[in-house]
């Protein structure tokens, strides 16, 4: 400390002797202090970890987990695909990290045993296969299983084997399983959108941000439901149905059945080829010649193009021909009949004589103002062009008419229905939800056909289920109105096949100012003794969409007081159509 | 002398208690750091956990178990169109008919209900319906 002790006191006699011991004396002193202070920092540590630290630090496994989190020092930075969600904020898509089961083959003992007890916790991993799996000599290594569930996972652990352990990793969930699989799609095992929304939306959810869907769960499942009754009930091989906003164009379920378990598609997506007839979104991808619905165009372009009277006749009293085709009637009434008639009838004969009226190039014009020209713009990637007749000849119109010699998909049905009862106004379908206050989505909304059109094409739709083809489809007290279409799929001997059909029905409701659109559509129904062997597009796909609208009204809080039979938008339409028997004559007139 | 000596003393001290004050400081960020990464641990767990807990939440609630739940041990049904009325007087008139039937508690707020009202369902109808689909299937 003081180099010189003796300094401030200077000694007198044996000036020497007493330095020499004072200095001897503040060495020891210093030592002194040295070693107590070293032992003081020796002692304060000790404190600090026998006292300090111990009361926070609360056990050895959480250590480990800290020295764990901070080798990944990345684990809180990783992004994590977004949520999808629909419009309710019900989840329908998460990442979750799930562990993936592996083996240790060289850890293994018993291997046999373990590939038995294997097979029995997954069913789907066959015995030999493991075995084969966990015998590689040599290998440390062998992939077993993703995903697993906590309780899958509890029986693994439960099996002791110190050679089967987990891997934990993002994997894509799927809560509600197979509903609404086509629109929400599926990922790859890196986690890109492979399908979809989920391949829509790749951008979005990449970045992590969450995705709202324009579906609604409920109704979603009471399609899903109604559809898949239908197809079993008339041993039907596909089908697809759709419920859609018809004044925003908001898709509020979308069906397209063969449907897969969201959870189980690494399989299916392997192999797509095999798999197509599952994987084919037929909403937005397949194409289809959907026949008698079509006439809903022919009649909306008669009325808006030629601004046609109702009491317009045509002569439907035989068959038309025209080049080598014979066109007929499937409901035939072989007489004059009005439009009302000829679209309540499902006439091909008036609708084609209609197209006439119209001439080719301004029914043309009108289906490509309604986007049948074109592949549609959409949220999901996988949408079909659609199929036009090349070149466009006399017979083209003529078939066009009623249907068939054009392929679109069922989005562009539904869109153009739509407009065609909301008074006109173009509608782009949606599957995003816009977020509330965005405008930047709202994309301008062309008018298609006048409101005074539009009103008519509501008249006659309504007409259809009150008295026409459609009347399977009404629900007492919701207003349905809707088209009935059976067209005769492609194949066979003369082009067309008579025994395979394509069913369909597309409505609205409430018909005096409709809010939804509804669309089904059974692929190859086969008729049964209650339909009387019949598989057309009334007796198929109608009382569908009448039991979907029966369960919209229950889901959306929709009463049934609030519609007036006696203000029924079709009875002025009623003079124009001829009764078909006494008995029915004798109802009008009352 | 003494006054050097204390002098010395309270230097000794001094460096006594900074050193004390610099090793609790040190020590207290160290423990600081600490709980800082314990908590974001533990955030990140329950958050992991609020996203199991949600995916189970809604593979729970699919309408799909739920419908499937309220058939089997509920007796409920889908309900007939017919027995979704707007206006609550319906039913009140139906409970003058006939007894037993008992008017929903949030009617009698009498806020002038916009929420559509369920009428009982008809026993009779309630036979028909189970089994056929409910409008027109022998038309025709």
């Amino acid at each position: 400390m003081n180099p010189n002790p003796g300094s401030e006191n200077p000694p007198r006699k044996e000036p020497a002797q007493s330095t020499a011991l004072q200095l001897a004396c503040g060495r020891l002193l210093l030592l002194g202090v040295v070693f107590v202070m070293a032992y003081g920092v020796v002692a304060v540590r000790v404190i600090d970890l026998m006292i300090v630290q111990s009361a926070s630090a609360e056990s050895v496994q959480e250590a480990e987990e800290l020295a764990r989190l901070a080798r990944s020092g990345d684990l809180l930075a990783q992004v994590r695909r977004g949520n999808i969600y629909d419009r309710n904020g019900v989840l329908l898509a998460t990442s979750l990290k799930t562990p993936a089961l592996y083996a240790d083959p060289a850890l293994i003992l018993d291997k046999p045993a373990i590939a038995r007890a294997l097979s029995q916790i997954f069913p789907e991993l066959k015995e030999a296969e493991t075995l084969t799996k966990i015998s590689v000599p040599k290998s440390r290594y062998a992939w077993l299983r993703p995903n697993l569930s906590p309780a899958q996972q509890d029986k693994v652990l439960e099996l002791g084997e110190p050679g089967l352990a987990f891997e934990y990793a993002d994997s894509r969930i799927y809560p509600q399983g197979v509903l609404a699989a086509h629109l929400l799609g599926y990922t790859g095992r890196d986690g890109t959108g492979l399908a979809g929304i989920e391949r829509g939306a790749q951008k979005t959810l990449a970045q992590g941000r969450d995705v709202t869907l324009t579906i609604d769960v409920r109704l979603q499942h009471a399609l899903h439901r109604e559809m898949k009754r239908a197809i079993e009930e008339f041993s039907a091989q596909a089908g697809a149905g759709m419920i859609m906003n018809a004044r925003t164009g908001e898709i509020l379920a979308g069906v397209s059945l063969p449907d897969y378990d969201l959870n189980f598609t690494s399989v299916l997506a392997a192999d797509p080829e095999k798999n197509k007839e599952i994987l084919t979104n037929r909403l937005t991808l397949g194409v289809y010649e959907f026949g008698s619905v079509f006439k809903i165009f022919t009649t909306a372009a008669l009325l808006e193009t030629q601004d046609a009277p109702f009491s317009m006749t045509f002569d439907a009293r035989k068959p038309l021909k025209i080049g080598r085709y014979t066109i007929n009637d499937y409901h035939a009434q072989k007489r004059v009949m009005t439009v009302p008639e000829v679209f309540m009838h499902s006439s091909n004969i008036g609708s084609a004589l209609m197209a006439r009226s119209v001439g080719a190039q301004k029914l043309q014009g009108f289906l490509s103002d309604l986007g049948f020209m074109n592949r549609p713009q959409f949220d999901i990637l996988e949408v079909g062009a659609p199929l036009t007749p090349k070149p466009w000849g006399e017979s083209s119109t003529i078939t066009v008419s009623y249907g068939h010699g054009i392929s679109i998909t069922a989005l562009q049905l539904c869109a153009a229905t739509a407009a065609m009862v909301n008074g006109g106004l173009q509608v782009h379908p949606k599957l995003l939800l816009p977020a509330s206050g965005d405008v930047s989505v709202i994309k301008a909304q062309a008018r298609l056909i006048s409101e005074e059109t539009s009103q008519k094409m509501r008249a006659l739709l309504r007409l259809v289920v009150t008295q026409g083809t459609g009347k399977k489809a009404d629900v007492p007290g919701y207003n349905v109105g809707g088209k009935t279409g059976t067209a005769e799929k492609s194949g066979g001997k003369k082009g067309y096949n008579r025994k395979s059909l394509l069913s369909s029905f597309i409505g609205a409701f409430p018909m005096d100012n409709p809010e939804y659109v509804i669309f089904v559509m059974i692929d190859e129904p086969q008729g049964t003794k209650k339909s009387y062997g019949y598989a057309t597009g009334g007796w198929v796909a109608a009382p569908a969409a009448a039991r979907v609208v029966t369960s919209m009204a229950a889901i959306l809080g929709l009463p049934s007081d609030q519609y007036d039979p006696t203000q029924d938008i079709s009875l002025p339409l009623e003079q124009y159509v001829k009764p078909e028997t006494p008995e029915k004559k004798k109802l009008a007139s009352n | 002398m003494k006054k050097s000596m204390l002098l010395q003393a309270s230097v000794f001290l001094a460096m006594c208690v900074s050193g004390g004050v610099l090793m609790h400081v040190s020590q207290s960020v160290r423990r600081a750091e600490r709980d800082l990464t314990r908590l974001d641990l533990s955030i990140e767990r329950e958050k992991e956990a609020l996203r199991v807990l949600s995916a189970e939440w809604s593979m729970l609630n699919s309408p799909e178990r739920i419908e499937a739940l309220a058939k089997r041990y509920l007796d409920l049904d889908l309900p007939d169109a017919a027995q979704l009325v707007s206006d609550p007087k319906k039913l009140e008139a139906l409970q003058a008919e006939e007894e037993g039937i008992l008017i929903p508690a949030s009617l009698d707020s009498g806020n002038g209900a916009t929420a559509p009202v369920y009428l009982p369902r008809k026993p009779q109808k309630h036979e028909a319906s189970s089994n056929t689909p409910a409008q027109g299937e022998t038309r025709e």
